[in-house]
């Protein structure tokens, strides 16, 4: 639709500007007569001049739509071209599909590594409740029995690693396997029982070791124990020694020639040589978890000697009471063995 | 971005410097064209990742067959009518039993338009939709020798060898396209547009 022209310049507007042919003629085609009509147009209509400068930014600003790529794309695509023909393979190693795959493939063996790693390094633990005893074999053919109330611990990668280690709490009698045989003394010979503050290492022996109330007892029944004791000198066992460590104390005591009892429970015998009655009940309660209260603190000073069987801790208690002639009552609610003269 | 109507950074050095293994030309050669070829085929069709292909193909061809092309005698040129070949090949724009150069079935979308604040009376709007309609009303050929010409700042004889025909051709094109323009519009709506054009490529 055609417009009306507005024939006045003085109200001219842009459109009017655009539409008069002349205007459009000078733009397209300026020679002096047209440069000089409108400039004594411009003179006269000051307002034409904004106009004219309006038209010109409207005539600049006219444009194809265009198309671009986004910045992201327009990068991306140079860098498919550039692996494609100019980069370096080692500048796309990184973004290549067989790298990632060999990355992957890495990444996943470590994590398997690892995981297998921490499980063959895993702790077992073998627990023993009151009352009850267990015997294991470990995994290089070890044998031990574990006393009741007690606990020993190793890695799952016993015998492989540099020494052959257990860590005990309580009470366990050992018969190291002896895998050393002749020669240099390699790490995988030594087999070391961790007891609290002490070290017993050992290369193939019998022995029996108690870890107990801030004492660590050890009773060597035959070939050599070194005992490492905080940090004493270390100390070289022979068969039949007994030595105890009191960790309170510090204090070491070394004396021949009473292992039996010690070892004894480990047939299901309690073997006592004038043993004060009060160190007895902490032999009963350390084992099967009743503690013994004197209702008569004489009965403390008291001592036993003799041989008792552990099979039935009734028939033991009964044993104890007739020895010492004391009265021995079980309360089993509160696990208290109440200790009375007769 | 403004259109690369004349390359500034020269070409041809470029051209030179990647037939002895410049990998830096061909980037440079990217930096120059690339945005003007994917405008360029955005015309054709709206199929994005199809234009970015072409574009890629063009350059990983130029690389690997650099030590068996000639010098052209313009890169530019060179480039784009590679660029329209791939672009038919790939979006499938040519019938059968039609000839690439004399083909009218295809889309050219020239669309035109004022920068969008300057949209500020209903008449400006009305003039512009005036002169889209008036280019809707050509041949998909004739709009695409008004954007080489007018947009691209191309010659006659670069329009014809980017189309694949004559430059008498060419200028039969451009003065069909300029008389279908003058008969859709009257002589004021023609005479700006011209005016747009002309100033478009000569700013």
């Amino acid at each position: 639709m055609k417009r009306k022209p507005n024939l006045n310049p003085e109200n001219y507007t842009l459109p009017d500007l655009l539409d008069d042919p002349a205007f459009l003629a000078w733009l397209l085609h300026p020679d002096d007569q047209s440069n000089a009509h409108w400039a004594d147009m411009q003179l006269r209509y000051p307002n034409l001049s904004y106009l004219i400068a309006d038209a010109r930014k409207l005539v600049l600003t006219l444009k194809f739509q265009q198309d671009t790529m986004e910045p992201a794309e327009y990068i991306q695509l140079w860098e498919e071209i550039a692996g494609e023909t100019v980069a370096k393979p080692i500048v796309k190693l990184w973004r290549s599909l067989w790298f990632k795959a060999v990355l992957a493939a890495a990444v996943t063996l470590l994590v398997i590594g690892t995981g297998f790693y921490f499980y063959l390094n895993r702790s077992i633990e073998v627990v023993t409740a009151y009352g009850q005893t267990r015997t294991l074999v470990l995994p290089d053919g070890s044998e031990l029995m574990l006393n009741a109330n007690s606990s020993l611990r190793y890695r799952g990668n016993f015998g492989k690693a540099k020494y052959r280690e257990v860590w005990l709490k309580g009470e366990a009698f050992f018969k190291v396997n002896h895998i050393h045989r002749q020669g240099k003394v390699f790490k995988q010979d030594i087999f070391v029982v961790h007891a609290d503050k002490v070290d017993i290492k050992v290369l193939g022996t019998t022995f029996n070791v108690n870890d107990r109330r801030d004492k660590v007892t050890v009773a060597l029944i035959n070939g050599r124990v070194s005992m490492q004791i905080a940090n004493q000198p270390l100390l070289n066992l022979k068969p039949g020694d007994l030595v105890t460590y009191d960790q309170k104390r510090n204090f070491i005591r070394q004396e021949p020639g009473s292992t039996k009892a010690q070892v004894a429970w480990k047939d299901g015998i309690f073997i006592f040589e004038k043993l004060p009655a009060e160190e007895l009940f902490n032999k009963l309660q350390d084992k099967y978890g009743y503690k013994a209260v004197f209702k008569s603190p004489v009965v403390k000073e008291k001592l036993i000697s003799g041989s008792f069987s552990a099979a039935d801790f009734d028939h033991l208690l009964e044993g104890i009471s007739m020895a010492l002639n004391i009265s021995i009552t079980k309360d089993e609610s509160l696990h208290q063995l109440i200790i009375e003269i007769k | 971005m403004k259109p690369t109507a004349i390359a500034n950074s020269n070409p041809e050095t470029h051209w030179h410097a990647l037939k002895n293994d410049g990998a830096k030309a061909l980037e440079e050669l990217y930096h120059l064209y690339a945005n003007p070829l994917y405008n360029y085929g955005a015309k054709f069709t709206s199929d994005k990742e199809l234009i970015r292909d072409c574009i890629q193909s063009l350059f990983v061809t130029l690389w690997t067959r650099r030590s068996y092309l000639k010098q052209p005698d313009n890169v530019k040129n060179y480039l784009f009518k590679a660029f329209r070949l791939s672009i038919f090949k790939k979006a499938s724009l040519l019938n059968k039993h039609e000839r690439y150069e004399e083909t009218e079935h295809y889309h050219f979308n020239a669309a035109i338009n004022f920068e969008e604040k300057l949209i500020r009376e209903e008449n400006q709007l009305a003039l512009q939709q005036r002169i889209q309609a008036s280019l809707d009303q050509l041949s998909a050929r004739q709009r695409e020798a008004i954007f080489l010409k007018f947009y691209e700042g191309l010659s006659y004889e670069e329009i014809a060898e980017i189309m694949g025909i004559s430059v008498k051709g060419s200028y039969k094109l451009m003065a069909r396209a300029i008389d279908g323009l003058r008969e859709q519009l009257d002589i004021s709506d023609f005479s700006f547009l011209l005016l747009l054009l002309y100033a478009k490529f000569f700013n």
